[in-house]
């Protein structure tokens, strides 16, 4: 799968780094960082439709990779 | 035999209502469902409605969420209420004079602003604003326009915002609270005089222990008087103070009504009837307090919440909603951002500094942190998230969070 974020839309909520933990983090400035890159096993396909989903400015999608 | 399915009826067209039906859907449902709508226009987004569009950054059109054939796409038919009553036993909602009969009726009308008494405003007055709807952002958009000395009453979270927003317009701002210091009841005194240091911070006048007595003008808005015989001179008001449950429909259906719909801990009303956003007041097991959450992202979880436990159907022991209570504010361009609860015992910086306005504070309540604020420190912040949301011992939290400080 592959993690496709708007990042002219983020606005850093943060809302994506508690659904979804392995996927998103924030850095020490604030901006939002994919620690396992773009592209991401199928394991993680719950907690980033979980992500996606509650992401406030819906800058989240996924798609197949 | 198999009861007629007359499916769900969503009464109310906000985020949480918006985000149930998407749910229900996604999820597999298939029976009937209806949006009834309070507004005439679709479900948008309120937060840009005190700063993007004040701004003129984004229009007023552009914070809908979704067009009328997304919802026909989802096979959610569209009524313009507002709805007017509700029948427990016959399991009817009542719009505009016709009868939407439910399985499960999710009542998410949230809740309307707070208006100044006619005894402080003539309600023909030019240029007093509240800023709640879609209709109040586009009204007070071009009034800021205009403009050269706004007035907020009321310096909670919205109240800021806007004295934000008009700020970065070139207005001169002058904001009023009705009590020693703004948010102090919210975040206790420390973190509130943090968040009101902003003001100053940036150019906009804060009056504490402000009553206002009359606003007053020939036609439109010239002056504000204090109780203690001050005026202010200004040419646009905007009140933000506060927000009441919109449950006056309501009244004798039979439904528990108080600060908001009485709910139980899984967000049931009564047989068949759900509550979620801001007006449902539910025991929040996370704390163990009651509690009615004004937040946009409570309303995505609690609307998510419901719509999946109707799916599970009545024969599954129903989950409780557990909310942290998360938001933030951005003011000055400054992102504070809270998560929890702040009925606390102690509060503790755990990294950065307040006067720098770079932070993240704790809250202890008993042995567990119960809260998180932070100006400026998402990542903490988030993290601290979690620890609330875990119940995470006091000790334990303070010191993985100030570690990560550290490092």
């Amino acid at each position: 799968m592959r993690i496709v974020v708007d990042w002219d839309a983020c606005i850093c909520s943060g809302m994506c780094t508690s659904a979804a933990p392995a996927l998103f983090e924030l850095d020490d400035a604030g901006e939002l960082q994919l620690p396992l890159g773009e592209v991401v096993e199928g394991s993680h396909a719950e907690e980033l439709n979980e992500a996606a989903a509650v992401c406030p400015v819906e800058a989240i999608t996924v798609e197949a990779a | 035999m198999t009861a007629p399915r007359d499916g769900v009826v969503v009464v109310g067209g906000g985020l949480a209502g918006l985000r149930a039906v998407e749910t229900l859907r996604r999820l597999g449902h298939e029976d009937r469902v209806v949006l009834v709508q309070g507004e005439p226009e679709l479900p948008y987004d309120r937060p840009p409605l005190s700063k993007e569009v004040l701004r003129g950054e984004r229009s007023a059109g552009d914070v809908v969420f979704r067009d009328a054939a997304f919802f026909a796409d989802l096979g959610v038919e569209l009524v313009e209420g507002p709805a007017t009553a509700l029948d427990l036993v016959g399991r009817r909602v009542t719009v505009a004079g016709r009868e939407l009969a439910y399985e499960h009726c999710l009542v998410c009308t949230g809740a309307d602003a707070r208006r100044l008494p006619a005894s402080v405003v003539d309600p023909a007055l030019d240029g007093v604003c509240l800023v709640r709807d879609l209709a109040d952002a586009r009204r007070l958009r071009g009034l800021l326009a205009d403009a050269s000395h706004l007035v907020v009453i009321g310096a909670g979270f919205i109240g800021a915002e806007v004295a934000s927003s008009a700020r970065a317009l070139g207005l001169e701002v002058t904001l009023l609270e009705a009590l020693g210091m703004p948010l102090v009841r919210a975040l206790g005194p420390e973190m509130a005089a943090a968040c009101a240091g902003l003001h100053a911070e940036h150019g906009a006048r804060l009056i504490c222990d402000a009553r206002v007595e009359a606003i007053e003008g020939a036609g439109r808005v010239e002056r504000v008087r204090l109780a203690d015989g001050r005026t202010i001179d200004c040419d646009l008001v905007v009140a933000g103070i506060g927000a009441v449950p919109a449950t006056g429909w309501l009244a004798g259906s039979g439904l528990t009504l108080a600060d908001g719909i009485v709910c139980d801990e899984a967000l049931r009303a009564g047989p068949g009837v759900w509550a979620a956003g801001d007006v449902a007041w539910w025991p929040n097991g996370l704390f163990g307090d009651g509690m009615r959450c004004e937040q946009w992202t409570n309303a995505v979880e609690q609307g998510r919440h419901v719509a999946r436990a109707i799916l599970a159907g009545e024969h599954d022991a129903p989950v409780p909603f557990r909310g942290s209570n998360y938001f933030w504010s951005d003011q000055y361009g400054v992102r504070i951002q809270f998560a929890g609860i702040t009925h606390a015992d102690e509060v503790v910086v755990a990294a950065g500094d307040v006067e720098q306005r770079a932070f993240l504070a704790l809250y202890r309540r008993g042995d567990r942190v119960v809260g998180a604020l932070a100006m400026r420190r998402a990542k903490q912040l988030m993290r601290a998230k979690l620890l609330v949301e875990r119940s995470t011992p006091w000790d334990e939290a303070l010191a993985e969070l100030s570690e990560e400080a550290a490092a």
